[in-house]
């Protein structure tokens, strides 16, 4: 298996849709392009389905919460949640400028299929685990987040950077926490298992390398990057925090199901 | 008069420390090379020891922002 060149196509470059209509960006409540309608609505609503949920049941964070050993963890957690539940209610806000009124039916009944794998999130009940997802995931959420930091939708360029600021907390948090799993308490192997588990999901989570619709987000002015490149940024990054630890990275490929 | 050494070896020092001297930054808005700039220039910092790697920072990053 290979993966593929991270280069957008001939005549695509950032915003390069944008600048055929002649316009920078676009406001809520303007009229939008439907294929940017239809993009913008996507990224808002990836986001919305992952931390949205929280605003109509914050109960989803017991399990996370009581999986600290100790009350300082504990304390830690409940901070870090109170991020989450908030940019669940920004997410919220947004999604509604664009029409697509969020309610807590919504998220019990007709949730989308890709939100799979963050349902798996919410059932962590191992703090070390918890560790790794943080350590991992949220790590995700900085590129993602970042690269969108002058997204041409303007509310969501203005929430991208602030959202990442959180993000970097939240996996700084995740590996301080691994790190005394791994030094404190003896727990590397059980660390290494679910490394294994987690890394080859957290890379899936940047979407596949080949996907035609990346460019178009390229395109509109919505992502700056591919796929392929924020993923190898992120490898790049994370695998020496890893090693520091102890940890083998798992090879790019093992185990992956979106390449 | 006795000076306390600050070092990576005791973190939760060298987090009051910097926490003391920079009372208003963010340290999730700073980037390895900014936060061992920070670290380079608190008072009494021996850096003698061995050199910080990106989990030190990570670690240092999480403990001034999320505390105790």
């Amino acid at each position: 298996m290979t993966v593929t060149a991270i280069e957008p196509p001939e005549g695509v470059w950032f915003g390069s849709e944008l600048e055929a209509l002649g316009v920078t960006g676009f406001d809520e409540g303007d009229e939008l392009p439907e294929e940017y309608r239809e993009l913008i609505t996507q990224v808002v609503m990836v986001q919305a389905d992952l931390e949205s949920e929280l605003v109509f049941d914050s109960s989803l964070l017991r399990h996370n919460i009581l999986a600290a050993p100790d009350p300082r963890g504990r304390m830690r957690m409940a901070k870090f949640f109170a991020e989450e539940v908030r940019h669940g209610y920004t997410f919220w806000s947004i999604a509604k400028g664009l029409g697509v009124e969020l309610t807590g039916r919504y998220f019990r009944e007709a949730k989308r299929k890709r939100q799979e794998v963050f349902d798996h999130i919410g059932a962590v009940s191992d703090w070390t685990e918890l560790a790794i997802v943080n350590t991992l995931t949220d790590r995700m959420g900085v590129f993602v987040f970042k690269d969108m930091s002058d997204c041409s939708y303007r509310p969501w360029a203005k929430v991208s950077l602030d959202v990442a600021r959180d993000e970097v907390g939240h996996t700084a948090l995740g590996y301080a926490n691994l790190r005394e799993a791994i030094e404190k308490r003896g727990e590397l192997e059980a660390a290494q298992r679910w490394l294994e588990k987690w890394y080859p999901m957290t890379l899936d989570m940047f979407g596949r390398s080949g996907s035609a619709r990346q460019w178009r987000y390229v395109a509109w002015g919505i992502k700056r990057s591919g796929n392929e490149e924020l993923r190898q940024r992120f490898v790049a990054e994370i695998n020496p925090l890893l090693t520091q630890l102890g940890l083998e990275p798992p090879d790019y490929l093992y185990n992956r199901h979106f390449l | 008069m006795s000076t306390t050494t600050i070092s990576w070896s005791d973190l939760e020092g060298l987090v009051d420390a910097l926490r003391a001297a920079h009372p208003r930054v963010d340290p999730r808005a700073l980037d390895d090379a900014e936060l061992a700039a920070l670290v380079e220039g608190l008072e009494h910092y021996d850096g003698s020891g061995p050199a910080a790697g990106p989990g030190d920072y990570e670690a240092l990053r999480a403990m001034w922002h999320w505390g105790a």
